[in-house]
């Protein structure tokens, strides 16, 4: 899953003060920091693994294992509210499975 | 030679945000360009298939099925700004699959930005604005052996390393000698709008951010209306009953939209039907007449809520003229969509909330009322003239270029801050819907569009 390309499905959201705010379906979804930088790194061209090295930068983490843990909780709940695409080609769509097989 | 071969495949390349996918499900529409391309081709004796990648199951493998079992000779892909870098990847796949293959690209972005589209190496020739009658000669000259490149206006391309930029092609005068769009082109059951038409090409406004503008370069050719009742009638006999006006703008030609509503009135062919209007032209007599002859919704260009921006936009609208057409139109109950713009390069606090403001006073009228964030296409006034209008662009990935990613800064504004700014504005104008009927509509309306999105 490290390569994995998480993509947003909408762009209605804002980081005010470190903190993401999006137009959910049925209300604002509110994101603390990581989740945040995750959220605006989530354009389908960025990796996860890419997005773990630039958190653990931004933070000083060493344990990359934990941030991948935490990348990979907040992207089973913004998935379950219908916001995120978990890995995204859209030249393969829902396809992209055979991609890598 | 294999009778299924075909010579050219038309390509609509897919937007990179699956948000933009997601839309399509809900209001998509047939290609319009690619059918008079490929029906144009298919009367000149050419073999033509569409693919469609906004078509939820269409996906690069269908590509490479068509190229291994059709062996098309041309694949020519059709890019705006923000579906640009996946034609070129579409491109670029295609070559790879066979290095043969002549790959065209055309559309309103590689007409301006076509020096880029050659410089990656995947594309062969750029085609700049109509296709139809440069697509037929560039068959002739790659699939016939007939003619010259030199000779055919309307393309660049690359020789020796050199980028050639051929004369310009003359807009086509008579769009009624254009045959209708072959729907049989389409798999039309995949569209949730699959009865469109366009009657009319260019736009006769000057505004600053449109790339209508600027393609056409404010000339405006109509086809008649008898051509278009012809055409309406080729769609019922589909089976369609609803159809929608494409145009930039529909009612520029005032004397030919009032034939056209009486021929259609006196015809009482039983379809509704919808289109983009400005609103200068609205009055309520005119409202009822459409009305009358089946009109059910139209989209007005506003862009934003004072008089000030209006004028800086060149709009050459007044606050007055719009908040007029709406409530007439409340009245005659008639459904109305319109759209304001956030980040205009003159936007202040104040402009923005004022855009606010009015954008909720249209909604009260019973509106549907979204926000864009002005984006800057390349060959518009706004792209050409940055300094002018005071906008420092600072993101040139044109996958950006959507209306709702921010790409420049202006003098009031980071972009960072025109995406907050954007955002509080959806959230004002979702708090300013006091009726409880139509929020009612609205809840129905995301659950609606999260259903269709629950598919990627």
């Amino acid at each position: 899953m490290f390569e994995f390309k998480p993509c947003r499905k909408t762009e209605l959201y804002k980081i005010e003060n470190g903190k993401g705010y999006i137009i959910g379906f049925k209300s604002i979804i509110e994101l603390n920091e990581v989740a945040a930088i995750f959220w605006d790194m989530a354009n389908g061209k960025n990796t996860i693994a890419e997005i773990v090295d630039y958190i653990c930068e931004v933070y000083d983490v060493n344990n990359k294992h934990t941030v991948y843990n935490d990348i990979l909780s907040i992207m089973k709940q913004l998935s379950k509210e219908g916001i995120l695409v978990e890995n995204w080609d859209p030249l393969y769509k829902s396809k992209i499975i055979l991609k890598d097989v | 030679m294999n009778s299924d071969y075909i010579d050219v495949l038309l390509v609509n390349a897919p937007s990179p945000h699956p948000g933009s996918i997601i839309s399509y499900r809900i209001q998509g529409v047939p290609p319009l360009g690619l059918g008079y391309i490929g029906t144009y081709l298919e009367k000149k004796g050419y073999k033509v298939k569409i693919l469609d990648f906004y078509i939820d199951e269409i996906t690069i493998l269908d590509l490479e099925l068509i190229v291994n079992e059709l062996h098309p000779k041309i694949i020519a892909i059709s890019t705006t700004t923000e579906t640009y870098n996946n034609g070129v990847k579409i491109a670029d796949y295609s070559k790879k699959l066979d290095e043969n293959i002549i790959t065209v690209m055309g559309g309103c972005h590689v007409t301006f930005e076509y020096e880029n589209a050659l410089n990656t190496g995947v594309i062969d020739i750029v085609v700049r604005n109509e296709g139809e009658f440069v697509m037929k000669e560039l068959c002739d000259y790659y699939i016939k052996k007939q003619g010259n490149l030199d000779n055919i206006k309307g393309i660049c391309y690359k020789r020796e390393g050199k980028i050639i930029k051929n004369n310009r092609r003359e807009f086509i005068k008579d769009l009624d000698s254009l045959p209708f769009p072959d729907r049989s082109l389409y798999q039309l059951e995949k569209y949730p709008i699959p009865g469109t038409i366009s009657t009319s090409r260019g736009c006769p406004g000057r505004c600053i951010f449109c790339v209508a503008t600027a393609l056409s370069g404010g000339k405006y050719i109509i086809r008649s209306v008898e051509n278009i009742i012809d055409e309406i009638k080729y769609l019922k006999e589909l089976g369609i009953s609803y159809v929608q006006i494409v145009d930039d703008t529909f009612t520029a030609d005032i004397d030919r939209l009032y034939k056209f509503l009486e021929i259609l009135n006196k015809e009482n062919l039983g379809i509704t039907w919808g289109c983009e209007s400005r609103v200068d032209i609205m009055n309520k007599e005119l409202l009822n007449f459409m009305k009358k002859c089946g009109c059910i919704s139209i989209q007005f260009g506003v862009e934003a809520g004072s008089q000030e921006m209006l004028d800086c936009l060149k709009k050459n609208i007044t606050i007055e003229q719009i908040r007029n057409v709406f409530l007439w139109a409340k009245e005659i109950d008639i459904k109305t969509g319109t759209c304001l713009m956030i980040g205009q390069p003159y936007d202040t606090l104040e402009s923005i909330q004022k855009t606010i403001e009015f954008a909720t006073e249209i909604q009260s009228y019973g509106a549907r009322v979204v926000f864009s964030v002005t984006t800057p296409f390349p060959g518009t006034y706004m792209y050409n003239n940055p300094e002018k209008v005071g906008i420092h662009i600072v993101d040139k990935n044109f996958d950006n270029y959507n209306t709702f990613t921010p790409v420049y800064d202006t003098k009031y504004f980071k972009r960072e801050d025109i995406r907050r700014n954007y955002f509080d504005a959806i959230i004002k104008l979702g708090r300013g819907l006091k009726d409880s009927k139509k929020k009612e509509e609205y809840r129905q309306w995301r659950e609606f569009v999260k259903e269709k999105a629950e598919i990627l």
